[in-house]
């Protein structure tokens, strides 16, 4: 599968982007895309990192090199600083106008089957991990917009090159719908593009959800669907998003990169029906002795270490779930992985950052329940002999070591910490 | 002023500090929150600062929460909110 091929099976004027409040038809995303190929003959069967800051012009690299190049890597401005992820996958970088080489050229071939994409999941270690999928298996999920059905038009609260983001937009490809492109990626471009162009639609983090609830412009869009996803959606918030918006399609959904597409939840109840378990779904799902999710995807994506968690086609998915009557709910991560307002990062990943400052004893990291973000992290710091400025030090040094989500929020001195009977740290905030 | 008003504007305060972010001035009950100069994970972590010293926490005691848009409101929810 291609995406220019895609395209131009489609109706060429109708609009696809929507940048500053402006139209861009099919055609003139294809010319463009055509013009970059052009420009760049020598990224054919090459591997390319795309790591482009403007989303239209990631997104332009990425149809010119789909189909065209032999890897694809989908690279967030974050990780340029972390080589060692990327490179070892990459010939070619394109950051700025021009793609730079790193690496000699391979024998230049077009791919026959289309280009493999790779993405990075959000590294809840505070590594991320590449993943490998191809374009058919992403858009395995997208069906086309029905006849007579008015296309919706997307804001994009995500990142472009996080799965969630890739997903809203081969919907949006593929799919018939049109898609809001922000100018850059931060919370105020993208809810700027979204008003710019009117979306009748949009999909984000419950936590992203809280916040453009308290923004009253968020009322004046003409909202026909509203989708939550990459943390679990509350009632509170479900029922408050139902009274704004009373004659909307709200849903939830579940997924996570490694499992490739999840499913979603339309009632308005937070969790999942429980008679899904047994088979009534919309894709095979099981709860473990232990309380965690399996599922069984066959758009999975592909890396060694996934095909060895995989037993029998059932990926375990590392959230916890309780029954509560007809519902599943989900109840947090295995291991006590914190989710802050949809980013997550390991306990143990902040506390080895912590226990590098040299009076610092012994430290304890776990999430606290918040109602805007869903969690925070929580440090617990046993340091008898910390100077007056521990705190601030221990700030800025996490700072300087962890992606911000990871830095704690909250960060209290005490006189001991909790030790389970064999002498480890009791993981207290796992919910 | 009220005790709890200025609980509330020291905790303000402190977060920023903590968060190096600069508040606007003045920084009266019209600002927007949005606009305040504080980011949304400062905003999580103000909440769960008051809820430590105020052992209560207005956002998650009710079924339909309350999103405050100004400074004043979000004041007001805990003025307001049923004490559990």
């Amino acid at each position: 599968m291609r995406l220019l091929e895609q395209l131009r099976q489609q109706d060429q004027q109708r609009p696809l982007l929507w940048v500053a409040g402006q139209p861009l038809s099919v055609a003139e995303l294809i010319n463009q895309a055509e013009a970059l190929r052009q420009r760049w003959p020598q990224l054919r069967g090459a591997r390319v990192a795309l790591a482009r800051s403007e989303p239209l012009q990631q997104l332009l690299a990425l149809l010119a090199t789909d189909g065209w190049a032999a890897e694809l890597l989908l690279l967030a401005p974050d990780l340029l600083a972390q080589p060692e992820l990327w490179r070892p996958h990459s010939d070619w970088l394109w950051q700025d106008d021009a793609p730079q080489l790193l690496a000699a050229p391979h024998a230049a071939a077009a791919p026959a089957d289309g280009s493999g994409w790779i993405l990075f999941t959000s590294g809840t270690t505070g590594t991320p991990k590449a993943v490998r999928y191809d374009l058919a298996r992403l858009a395995a999920a997208i069906s086309p917009l029905p006849d007579g059905k008015a296309p919706l038009r997307w804001a994009l609260m995500y990142d472009l090159n996080r799965f969630a983001g890739v997903q809203l937009l081969l919907q949006c490809l593929l799919g018939g719908n049109q898609l809001a492109l922000p100018a850059a990626t931060s919370f105020d471009a993208q809810w700027q593009s979204a008003r710019d162009a009117g979306v009748t639609a949009i999909s984000a983090t419950p936590s992203c959800w809280r916040r453009l609830l308290m923004d009253e412009r968020l009322n004046q869009l003409p909202l026909r669907q509203l989708t939550l996803g990459g943390e679990a959606a509350d009632q509170g918030l479900l029922n408050r998003l139902r009274q704004q918006f009373p004659s909307a399609r709200i849903c939830h959904i579940y997924a996570s990169t490694e499992a490739g597409v999840g499913f979603a939840v339309h009632d308005g109840l937070a969790g999942f029906p429980s008679s899904w378990l047994a088979g009534d779904g919309p894709l095979p799902l099981r709860v473990d002795e232990a309380g965690m999710l399996w599922v069984k995807s066959p758009r999975a994506g592909s890396n060694a270490q996934l095909a060895a968690r995989q037993i029998d086609g059932w990926l375990p998915t590392d959230d916890e779930v309780v029954l509560s009557g007809e519902r599943v709910l989900f109840a947090g991560r295995v291991g006590g992985v914190i989710n802050v307002g949809g980013s997550k990062i390991r306990p143990e990943a902040v506390e080895a950052v912590i226990r590098e400052l040299p009076w610092v004893v012994d430290v304890q990291v776990a999430g606290k329940a918040s109602p805007l973000l869903g969690q925070l992290v929580e440090a617990k710091v046993l340091a008898p002999g910390a100077p007056a400025e521990a705190k601030s030090q221990l700030l800025a040094h996490c700072r300087s070591r962890l992606p911000t989500h990871g830095v704690p929020a909250l960060v209290r001195f005490v006189d001991s910490l909790a030790l389970t009977a064999t002498g480890k740290l009791k993981r207290t905030g796992e919910r | 002023m009220t005790d709890l008003r200025a609980t509330i504007l020291d905790t303000l305060h402190a977060v920023a500090e903590q968060q190096q972010c600069q508040l606007v001035d003045p920084l009266d009950d019209e600002v927007v929150l949005l606009e305040s100069g504080l980011d949304s994970l400062g905003f999580a972590i103000l909440v769960a600062m008051l809820e430590e010293q105020l052992e209560f926490d207005p956002f998650t005691l009710s079924d339909t929460p309350v999103y405050p848009r100004t400074l004043g409101e979000f004041i007001a929810c805990y003025e307001q909110a049923p004490r559990p």
